[in-house]
């Protein structure tokens, strides 16, 4: 999975950020990150904003902001990309810490609190981050979000719970790596409960409960539930999801009406896969996995 | 071009120390063909270490000697553990006498040894000879087949190159330099392995730690090469494991991470020939290990160079040609390196002395045989 660095981020070319040439094309998004002998991100980070085009950075991509010391958190470079607000008057997409595993496991990934960035960017339309541990949204409040994606080895329910009780009225792509409980996972299926069966987010076309080692739980619940009746797309890909979740989805009236339901490395069987291939919807069935003596695992473990 | 007529003026025939059937004897005899040249006499490692043939009863004046790669050969394996078996250090590990089931990773210091023995044996068949060419020579051999003596001789070059280790000897040792260090991640590697050996990516954050490699053991602890990435997360079995392959003696250094292209991971080899980097590849791969046996993807030059510059790649061929000039009797040196995440610096990795076996990469239309070919004559027809 995070074998490479974003190429992408809404919808334009991700380019790596090299102080000696500058921003070079400021219609792309540029990902700031330092080499692992480097020893500051901060002053990676100030060269950039002051540079003369840096205002029109419409995204940012953050990459690696530790070096070789792993311990250091986010907290720092969140507060300067905060502070740094005014200068990135255009900055209305962030993602925040786009790292392979060449560089860190993503369960080593040390996060902090987040939430300030939404108070400073109010134009914020799209939020990614990587690395659930002591990763804090709290409760957001925001107008313009439209789309968010966590990205984790293991999602804790305070995210979760938090996340839920928030005001996103724009939300309509919401995306969360749910993890194992190995490496910190906590988010059960009654977590997500208030999503499932309310329309907290009425915008919502896109679900998206990836990488979850309790996914055969996941498919159960979401099969028999309302949120069904407002979304485009289901995505449980990247995770353990094996015949008892599959038949429970196949018995689903709500799964009908989506357009695309995507499944996409999965431990279904054979005769499952079949199955969804012949649903009038769009199903990815692809990258089936093989349990390994009884023991299925996720995408991103770590 | 010159023909193959004036070619013969100054130069005798091929004369090439391998491993029978050995694909890297049938393409350079291949080479040879579409040169227009008569095929090598061909030496295998065995009747030489037996004494069956000496060189001196084959070398003709004008010769060149193309000394290969002992390959897989179970039987020139066995031979070079025979031929080191009294000079490997106590600390290091002794093979056993009897042949063990494939994959075994026999004793890598002793392996060496003989390999440096049956090096001096053709030095000294050589000097009684008439005179001759040789490609690459037994000292640029013999100290690529030991990566810390590569690095260290790289590493005074000035040229960039991974932060290595003193010596470890143990899993306790490496735990303690890598904390006095500052250092998170390291490779292990046989020290001297050859690029298809295992090695071991190690990491710790100080709480949890995770060995990946394609080094398996059994019960009693005989390590194993295989195909397969595998993953450890238990100190339990990383620790033992880290030391049984420290006993082979090891090379550690510092894990930088690579860069990414198309969706993985990668690394470049690189060929340089008569001091010209030439041949060139990406290696792509969702581990920490490039290597193509592996069944690793790869790809054209040009994709890297898309996505950086000439410019950059130009100052990659040119560290590359400086790396193989460390070596003045390499004819030839197969490169390893890195570009980091940025995709605007780059470290090497490895110098390999066999390392022009290089599938579907072509330059100036020819394999990397056929290239070594005509550029090795054309020193002596111009």
């Amino acid at each position: 999975m995070f074998n490479h660095h974003l190429t992408q981020f809404i919808g334009r070319p991700v380019r790596p950020y090299l102080p000696d040439q500058g921003i070079t094309h400021p219609e792309d998004v540029y990902r700031i990150s330092i080499d692992y002998d480097e020893a500051n991100w901060a002053h990676k980070f100030a060269q950039f904003v002051d540079d003369p085009q840096a205002h029109l950075a419409k995204g940012v991509v953050i990459g690696a902001w530790m070096g070789e010391d792993i311990s250091l958190s986010s907290a720092d470079t969140v507060a300067q990309v905060v502070a740094t607000a005014p200068k990135l008057p255009n900055l209305h997409a962030i993602f925040l810490g786009d790292m392979t595993f060449e560089e860190i496991e993503i369960s080593w990934i040390i996060q902090s609190d987040v939430s300030p960035l939404f108070t400073a960017f109010p134009a914020l339309t799209h939020f990614g981050v990587r690395g659930g541990d002591q990763l804090h949204l709290g409760r957001i409040d925001h107008q313009n979000l439209t789309t968010l994606i966590i990205e984790t080895g293991g999602l804790n329910s305070q995210v979760v719970t938090n996340l839920l009780a928030s005001t996103l009225p724009a939300l309509t792509h919401l995306e969360l790596y749910i993890g194992t409980d190995d490496y910190g996972r906590t988010v059960e299926v009654e977590h997500l409960t208030p999503l499932l069966s309310q329309s907290l987010f009425p915008n919502l076309r896109y679900l998206g409960l990836r990488d979850a080692d309790n996914a055969d739980d996941i498919a159960t619940a979401i099969a028999k539930a309302p949120i069904l009746g407002q979304l485009d797309t289901l995505d449980l890909s990247l995770g353990t999801l094996s015949d008892d979740g599959g038949k429970a989805l196949l018995a689903s009236a709500g799964i009908k009406q989506l357009q695309k339901l995507d499944l996409h490395y999965h431990y279904l069987s054979d005769d499952l896969m079949t199955q969804f291939a012949s649903q009038s919807f769009s199903v990815d069935v692809s990258d089936q996995q093989k349990d390994d003596d009884g023991w299925r695992y996720v995408a991103v473990g770590e | 071009m010159t023909t193959a007529g004036a070619m013969w003026r100054l130069v005798n025939k091929f004369v090439i120390i391998g491993s029978a059937e050995d694909q890297r004897i049938e393409r350079f005899q291949a080479a040879l063909t579409r040169v227009g040249l008569p095929a090598a006499h061909f030496v295998d490692y065995p009747d030489l270490i037996k004494g069956h043939i000496t060189l001196g009863d084959i070398l003709e004046r004008g010769d060149i000697l193309r000394i290969e790669s002992p390959g897989k050969s179970a039987e020139t394996e066995q031979l070079l553990l025979q031929l080191g078996k009294h000079d490997v250090e106590p600390h290091f590990e002794r093979s056993p006498s009897t042949r063990q089931p494939e994959g075994f990773i026999y004793a890598s210091r002793q392996w060496y040894l003989g390999l440096c023995a049956v090096l001096d044996q053709i030095d000294s068949q050589r000097a009684s000879a008439p005179p001759h060419h040789i490609m690459n020579g037994t000292d640029a051999i013999r100290t690529m087949f030991d990566k810390s003596a590569t690095q260290k001789i790289l590493q005074a070059s000035g040229i960039s190159i991974p932060f290595f280790f003193p010596p470890i000897h143990n899993y306790e040792q490496l735990r303690t330099q890598m904390t006095t260090l500052g250092i998170h991640r390291v490779f292990i590697k046989l020290a001297h392995g050859s690029s298809a050996s295992g090695a071991i990516a190690y990491e710790t954050n100080g709480r949890q730690e995770k060995a990946t490699t394609t080094i398996e053991h059994d019960n009693q602890w005989r390590l194993f090469n295989s195909l397969r990435v595998r993953t450890l997360h238990d100190s339990a079995t990383i620790r033992p494991l880290i030391d049984t392959l420290c006993r082979h003696r090891v090379h550690v250094e510092q894990w930088i991470p690579k860069g990414s292209l198309d969706q993985q991971r990668f690394d470049v080899r690189v060929l340089v020939i008569a001091g010209q980097a030439q041949h060139s590849v990406v290696r792509l791969s969702n581990s920490p290990f490039t290597n193509l046996h592996l069944g690793n993807n790869r790809k054209p030059i040009e994709r890297l160079i898309d996505q950086t510059s000439l410019t950059q790649w130009k100052a990659v061929e040119r560290t590359c040609q400086q790396a193989a000039a460390c070596f003045p009797d390499a004819f030839y040196a197969g490169i390893d390196l890195l570009f980091t995440p940025n995709l605007n610096r780059h470290f090497i990795l490895e110098l390999n002395a066999f390392g022009d076996l290089l599938f579907h990469v072509y330059r100036d239309g020819m394999d990397t045989y056929e290239m070594q070919i005509r550029h090795f004559i054309s020193q002596y027809t111009n």
